[in-house]
């Protein structure tokens, strides 16, 4: 039922919650305490933010490591990156609530299935749920972010990036990716999903440093066509010397693409594995 | 057995078989419910009962065999109208029991507040607090409470007494008695054979997954005798006995002869008189009695 | 009506058995007049935490006996006619029955007619007070 749903995600969606209101909180404390007149850079910034934008893009990606730290640089922020660390954030959560199928056949498919509803409609709903849970998490890093700049008086350094709107798409699907990896990797768990939930990161990320490494090339082989099926494979935020993006459109839709190809084989397989279920 | 009403069963269960791996775990088990009946099924452990429970609802799936509710396949919708108690409490632990009535509220048309609170008082249930820290009987009880608040028509309780107090387990009880009373037919399971004995008009005894008895128990009750027979010298053996079909179980003990026979009119009485005792005598037998006669080693 | 009647349901005599001796003692000691409205099924069961269609099975019992009748919509209630005397014949046949099972458990246990007749007799005198020897 949808009712133990919203419990379920929004027990999530507090935590996260928490960790936002202190993050802005300690925004809030620097700019009480800092000696810089943030007023005066918020001026400077913002007309030269404003005016040349592409110029801004350029040091853009230059300094995008110290984006959020006023300083003589003059940073500006592309949106592309706040959706990029929204869509980790989402994804995270996504990993926490993607083992939801597995926590029913935690000694609960009795209560889960004699309800006058069918299985896999439930099953449904209930990875709906969980894709709406990381899509929240989404919107509610995304808000800090901005209020966080807006309290650091750092606003009007952001500035919309060519390739903004589909790194939206993108991000928002990235989670989705992961929940399907999440799921059918878990739903026939009886215990431990927590772990393989957890795992499915490390194998993840070290799957993406393999790829670069200097591997024999069979094995290389090997970790190229995992990576095939790694959701983080389709989430690169690279900027070549230039400052521009490197991804070009096509490359970032065919990601977008790969991505919802993902989850939507991850959820089928989930899918599979719980209608084979026995409480 | 016959059926000679044209109604249809409340629960019609037909050779039902379970197998895990070697292990068959049901073992073509048929039982016929009728409705308004409470129902009770009797095992040892690991006799098959919560198995049997888990096949019916569609749990676990059967290897082989057929369940139907009013003649009908089960349906998700029939789940509107039946109640289950796990063997096992399956309820989210991390609700509190006031958000898991909302959410029965939620999933079942039929839910009735009002009842479902009187229930958790009449168990003495801290509603408020989270099922995580009920004990095991409080976490049983609002199962329990979960599975009267919807009115059933059908109630599939296993062991729903477990852990509970005296006075709760009377609460149980009532509760099941009502619901029959009020048309509702009950299939449950208990070790408390005096609960099965109040309650049950109707009782199976399971064993090693197969049905050995099956029957009303009031009919039980005056059908299965012991005839106490004892004799000049040690007890003679009756061959006749051992291939009366009638006869559950023969026992010897020096003197004493004692022979558990279902039905009047199977001969054992004139096949014991036959080797001419010096006494005979006809024992009632409680269900306790038929119980283990039943299940015992034959 | 507490407690108007009990049942053992762990001893082996059917609880339906119990039940109806149980009414027709009543009836007979006068417990229950002619006329008399019984509790309904679904009352019975609860209070004696018995399986209502054992009780209902009783009644049944006893409605064939002569012993009460059932309207439909109104409830079962104690014949006005003959349910004294029917009951009271049916409980001679239940003392009868007891009678003979006390006496066949002693033949059984090896005692003679004669040491049966006495343990009878102490019996009598036991239970029976000194004026009903005259009649």
């Amino acid at each position: 039922m949808i009712y133990k749903e919203y419990l379920r995600i929004s027990r999530g969606i507090i935590w996260l919650s928490i960790v936002c209101a202190l993050f802005l909180a300690l925004t809030g404390y620097g700019r009480l305490t800092s000696h810089s007149p943030a007023s005066t850079i918020d001026v400077e910034i913002g007309a030269d933010a404003g005016t040349h934008s592409a110029q801004a893009a350029h040091h853009a990606v230059k300094h995008v490591h110290h984006a959020v730290h006023p300083g003589p640089h003059q940073p500006v922020i592309p949106w592309s990156l706040l959706f990029a660390i929204a869509g980790i954030v989402a994804t995270i959560f996504a990993g926490i609530y993607g083992a939801s199928l597995s926590n029913e056949n935690q000694g609960h498919l009795e209560v889960a299935w004699t309800k006058p509803r069918s299985r896999s409609r439930y099953a449904l709903i209930d990875m709906a749920a969980d894709y709406a849970g990381a899509t929240c998490a989404f919107a509610l890093t995304l808000l800090t972010a901005v209020a966080c700049l807006a309290i650091a008086g750092l606003v009007t350094n952001l500035f919309i990036d060519r390739d903004a709107w589909l790194n939206l798409v993108r991000f928002l699907v990235l989670p989705l990716a992961w929940l399907g990896l999440v799921q059918a990797a878990t739903a026939s768990l009886r215990e431990r999903s927590g772990a393989v939930s957890g795992g499915l990161w490390v194998a993840a990320v070290a799957l993406l440093g393999l790829e670069i490494a200097d591997l024999p090339r069979m094995w290389h082989g090997v970790v190229a066509f995992l990576n095939f099926f790694n959701p983080l494979n389709y989430s690169g935020y690279r900027t070549d010397s230039s400052g521009h993006l490197a991804a070009s459109i096509a490359d970032l839709q065919a990601d977008i693409l790969a991505l919802v190809l993902l989850g939507v084989a991850g959820i089928l397989v989930a899918l599979v594995q719980w209608r084979k279920l026995e409480a | 057995m016959i059926n000679s009403t044209a109604a249809p069963a409340a629960i019609q269960l037909s050779n039902l078989t379970k197998r895990y791996g070697d292990v068959t775990a049901v073992d073509g088990l048929s039982l016929t419910i009728p409705p308004g009946s409470i129902f009770g099924l009797l095992g040892t452990n690991g006799a098959g009962k919560t198995t049997t429970f888990k096949c019916l609802l569609g749990l676990a799936r059967p290897t082989d065999g057929e369940v139907r509710f009013n003649g009908e396949a089960l349906q998700p919708s029939l789940f509107e109208r039946l109640s289950y108690m796990p063997e096992r409490v399956a309820l989210y632990e991390w609700m509190t029991g006031e958000q898991h009535l909302k959410l029965t509220r939620l999933s079942f048309e039929r839910f009735d507040g009002a009842r479902a609170n009187e229930l958790a008082q009449l168990f003495g249930l801290n509603l408020r607090k989270r099922i995580r820290t009920f004990s095991k009987g409080q976490q049983s009880a609002m199962a329990i409470v979960i599975a009267f608040s919807t009115h059933p028509d059908i109630l599939v309780l296993d062991e729903p007494s477990s852990g509970l107090d005296p006075v709760h387990q009377r609460h149980v009880l009532d509760l099941m008695i009502d619901a029959a009373a009020g048309g509702a037919t009950v299939l449950f399971s208990s070790h408390q054979i005096g609960q099965v004995e109040r309650a049950a008009d109707r009782v199976a005894i399971l064993h090693r997954g197969k049905r050995v008895l099956d029957g009303e128990v009031e009919q039980l009750k005056a059908e299965v005798k012991i005839i106490e027979a004892t004799f000049q010298g040690d007890a003679p053996a009756l061959p006749a006995l051992d291939v009366n079909a009638g006869v559950q179980r023969v026992m010897r003990q020096g003197r004493l002869l004692r022979a558990y026979v279902r039905g009047a009119n199977n001969g054992a009485m004139h096949q014991i008189q036959a080797a001419s005792p010096t006494s005979v005598r006809v024992l009632d037998q409680n269900l306790e009695d038929i119980f283990l006669a039943a299940v015992g080693d034959r | 009506m507490p407690a108007l009647f009990t049942v053992d349901p762990h001893t082996g005599v059917p609880i339906y058995l119990q039940l109806t001796e149980q009414v027709k003692r009543s009836v007979a000691l006068g417990v229950l007049s002619p006329g008399e409205q019984l509790p309904t099924v679904k009352q019975l069961a609860s209070d004696l935490i018995v399986n209502p269609n054992t009780v209902a099975r009783a009644y049944r019992e006893l409605e064939r006996d002569g012993v009460i009748e059932t309207s439909v919509g109104r409830g079962s209630f104690v014949r006005a006619d003959h349910a004294v005397d029917t009951a009271a014949t049916a409980l001679s046949e239940v003392a009868a029955s007891a009678l003979n099972t006390a006496v066949r458990e002693s033949k059984s246990m090896g005692l003679r007619r004669k040491q049966t007749v006495e343990i009878f007799h102490r019996a009598l005198d036991q239970w029976y007070p000194p004026s009903d020897d005259k009649e």
